[in-house]
């Protein structure tokens, strides 16, 4: 069982994708649902569960990522778009500054996630959750509560809904901040920090380290990641909506969790995450292809969380007795 | 009368192997009703393999358990307090929010009428139990603010209610000071007196010859003795346990006198100590002696930056120590190696990752990446210096035995090269065997330069390894002895502030 854990997760998704197929053939192991539909629909919640995994990898859990995202798209879009949210037409702002300012933005969510953690001592669930709510509604105070539109502007968009050798373009973005965190995490004496300061912040401190520089670097980072995940997908639906990150807390954390179970120990890792968000979308997407109602989905892909993170769940009950 | 026989509990042939490895061959002991049995041994010896089998997590693959000289199936934890075996644990389960008398009763049907629970019949129990015990509690407070003892005295208590033949206790006095102990003892005394056997786990001789009446000693799996403690010596003991007398436990003393000094504190004041001064100088091991509470560990915790001074002044070679974080003090080549691994000491991670965590940077490519040969070259240099026994570099620490736990954290802060090394505590827990190493690889340390520190409890072992120690009392020095002559007498009465003979320390 234990030397079989590694390989769980990639035979739950091989699985699934056996499931699905041989029920949908026609529809569901077609290239364009594959590539565009799981693919290109996952990269922005795996960039999330990405920088998620560098919050949970320190032993915290940031659950503001969706209001902040939705602070940070705000903010890049208000600049971008051709009509003020009155309607009245204005001069879209430049490119480049407005996704410097969706970036900064992030950071500074971040940053101050850390410091109400790893400074002033507050809980990370209470801090971060309360810092949800304050971020997604000051977005929703600029917007006026509404979508904001017309962001065609200067290969924005473009660049988010093109695609590269049939692959949406997004999907590249993912697959870099996934690699940038996994280098961070196995590869850099900083990642060796994270874990320790993890495992035992206690054993951190007396070994020399600056327990909570670590730990705000985490939240800083993740900051950053959620605002590029929000930015990306608002420029690939030509559309800031401050509601469409919501769904990125829960899931999110799923995949971490989803990782945890299949690798190494129970500790969050960057590989564990991926394949734990890919099982939850090619689950949902495949879910997507039958008539169950769609209620009846999300029951069957929330019960499938809490299913998937039940046996480590044992035998760590187990090991305790 | 009943024969004793019948509330005995014993074990016959137990046999238990992982893999290849035997790590109990054959052991037979019994502990005959209102017996006190000592259980010792060092690390690996099976000591815990054997409270393991009795307490139900683990199944023997040979042998069995006798209760009242009745075979006894115990394959679970439920079976072995059916049979009346419980077992206290090193860290207790006490729940915080219940009250005294409710943590006594957990397990127990709760006394109640019409559905209330009757208050009365509780505390009154829980009182009746501790009575037993010759204590007086208070059983209607909040156990969470229990002091230690007292959390021990409520588990001990709830064994009571479960009517219990034998009691295990694991290394029980871990976390307690030397008062609190002696009320333990009073306690398990009257608990025996009742008719409950006991098996009394501990590495502390001095406990083991003021409380138990018998003994058994495992080494390597095997029963190697077993008899009446007042027919044996602690020298005798530790021949059993490790093979070799206590005498060669330590290295012998520095021949040459203390060098050039390579820290001095003065006038420290924390918490509990208050205008301490300490001398560290090459070549010599110096001790810091002093009851719990005295401010030893606190004094070490000063001078290494962990915990913030309100005053004092510390210089290591020569160069101040302003800002005073932890480091500050380790760049300037001081050390400390805390007292308790599990929570201070270690990451739940490989060896590679333990030993190294002290050296990340200097271990990477200019702080970016991991220098990954360089990494392993390091952490295996470091372990192969202290002799750790294992599979791999990648084996996870905590399923490493206490010893080479103990050695792992070592290699952690020894990988620094410190000029000064501050331990506390550096034995606690560990085997004779590892205790001799320890002590052999700091003397080393002390010869090729390095200023050591020890922060012990075990008055024995500050006398026998250290040149020069320093007595504590509430936070202010009261004596610096040599330590060459000493007696643990002499010591002691110095920890209670009468110094019949003060040997000035000889420079």
């Amino acid at each position: 069982m234990h030397r079989l854990r590694p390989v769980l997760g990639p035979f739950a998704l091989g699985f699934l994708l056996l499931l699905f197929g041989s029920l949908y053939p026609d529809r569901f192991l077609t290239r364009t649902n594959i590539l565009v539909n799981i693919f290109g629909q996952v990269a922005f919640v795996s960039i999330v569960a990405s920088v998620q995994t560098i919050v949970m990898v320190v032993g915290d859990f940031d659950l503001s990522v969706s209001g902040l995202a939705a602070l940070s798209t705000v903010m890049c879009a208000t600049i971008l778009n051709t009509a003020t949210i009155d309607g009245t037409p204005k001069q879209a702002g430049s490119v480049f500054f407005a996704v410097l300012l969706g970036l900064l933005v992030g950071l500074l969510g971040g940053m101050l996630n850390g410091i109400l953690v790893s400074y002033l001592g507050v809980l990370a669930f209470i801090a971060t959750l309360g810092m949800t709510v304050v971020y997604s509604n000051l977005a929703r105070y600029r917007v006026e509560g509404k979508p904001v539109y017309g962001l065609v502007q200067n290969n924005f968009v473009a660049a988010a809904q093109g695609k590269t050798f049939g692959v949406p373009n997004p999907v590249f973005v993912a697959v870099g901040v996934a690699a940038a965190v996994w280098f961070l995490l196995d590869q850099t004496p900083l990642g060796r920090r994270m874990y320790a300061v993890g495992g035992n912040p206690d054993a951190s401190r007396y070994s020399g380290l600056n327990v909570p520089r670590v730990r705000f670097t985490a939240f800083a980072l993740c900051g950053v990641g959620v605002a590029i995940a929000g930015i990306l997908q608002a420029a690939s639906n030509a559309t800031a909506n401050s509601t469409a990150p919501d769904p990125w807390m829960l899931q999110s954390i799923a995949g971490v969790f989803l990782g945890m179970a299949m690798f190494r120990n129970g500790r969050p890792n960057l590989p564990g995450t991926i394949v734990g968000v890919l099982l939850l979308r090619t689950l949902d997407n495949g879910l997507n292809y039958t008539s169950i109602n769609d209620y009846l989905q999300s029951v069957i892909s929330g019960a499938a969380i809490v299913i998937a993170v039940l046996p480590p769940a044992l035998s760590r009950l187990r090991e305790q007795r | 009368m009943t024969d004793p026989l019948s509330a005995t509990v014993s074990v016959h042939g137990l046999t238990k192997r992982y893999g290849t490895s035997t790590v109990l061959d054959h052991v037979s002991l019994a502990v005959a009703t209102g017996e006190i049995r000592a259980l010792l041994g060092g690390n690996g010896a099976g000591k815990s393999t054997l409270i393991k089998i009795l307490s139900g997590v683990v199944r023997a693959d040979a042998g069995w358990v006798g209760v009242g000289g009745v075979p006894t199936v115990v394959a679970s934890p439920r079976d072995a307090s059916a049979a009346g075996i419980a077992t206290l644990h090193q860290e207790l389960a006490i729940v915080p929010g219940l009250s005294v008398a409710e943590n006594v009763l957990l397990g127990r049907p709760t006394p109640h009428r019409l559905g209330c629970v009757r208050w009365g019949t509780v505390n009154a129990r829980a009182r009746e139990l501790f009575a037993l015990l010759g204590q007086d509690i208070d059983v209607r407070q909040d156990a969470a603010r229990l002091s230690p003892v007292a959390k021990t005295m409520t588990a001990i208590a709830r064994a009571l209610s479960l009517d219990a033949r034998l009691l295990i206790l694991d290394e029980p006095t871990a976390s307690l000071t030397d008062q609190e102990t002696s009320q333990l003892f009073t306690a398990v005394r009257n608990l025996a007196a009742s008719g409950v056997g006991v098996l009394y786990v501990s590495h502390r001789l001095d406990e083991i010859v003021s409380l138990c009446g018998t003994f058994s000693v495992l080494r390597n799996g095997q029963l190697v003795a077993d008899g009446a403690v007042a027919q044996t010596s602690p020298d005798a003991l530790i021949t059993a346990m490790a093979g070799r007398s206590f005498d060669a436990l330590f290295p012998p003393r520095a021949s040459v006198p203390a060098g050039a000094p390579r820290l001095v504190a003065r006038g420290l004041v924390g918490k509990v100590v208050r205008d301490a001064d300490l001398d560290l100088a090459t070549g010599e091991i110096v001790g810091i002696a002093g009851l719990a509470g005295s401010g030893r560990s606190e004094l070490l915790r000063l001078v290494a930056g962990a915990q913030r001074k309100h005053r004092g002044s510390i210089t290591v070679d020569g160069r101040p120590l302003t800002r005073g974080s932890l480091p500050e003090a380790q760049a300037a080549g001081v050390a400390l190696v805390p007292q308790e691994r599990r929570s201070d000491g270690l990451v739940p991670d490989t060896i590679e990752r333990n030993v190294n965590l002290t050296r990340l940077r200097a271990l990477s490519w200019g702080g970016a990446a991991v220098a990954r040969r360089r990494s392993s070259a390091h952490a295996r240099e470091n372990a192969d210096r202290l002799d750790v026994v294992r599979q791999s570099l990648r084996q996870q620490v905590l399923t490493l035995s206490g010893g080479n736990q103990q050695k792992i954290l070592l290699a952690k802060f020894l990988a620094l090269d410190p000029s000064v090394l501050l331990l506390d505590e550096p034995t606690r827990g560990v085997d004779v065997g590892t205790k001799a190493e320890i002590y052999s690889l700091l003397r080393s340390l002390a010869e090729t330069g390095t200023a050591v520190c020890v922060v012990s409890s075990e008055l024995s072992e500050l006398i026998g390894l250290c040149d020069r120690i320093v007595v504590l009392q509430d936070g202010a020095k009261v004596a610096d002895l040599s330590a060459a002559g000493l007696t643990e007498e002499g010591l002691l009465n110095a920890c209670y502030g009468r110094v019949p003979v003060v040997i000035e320390r000889c420079s």
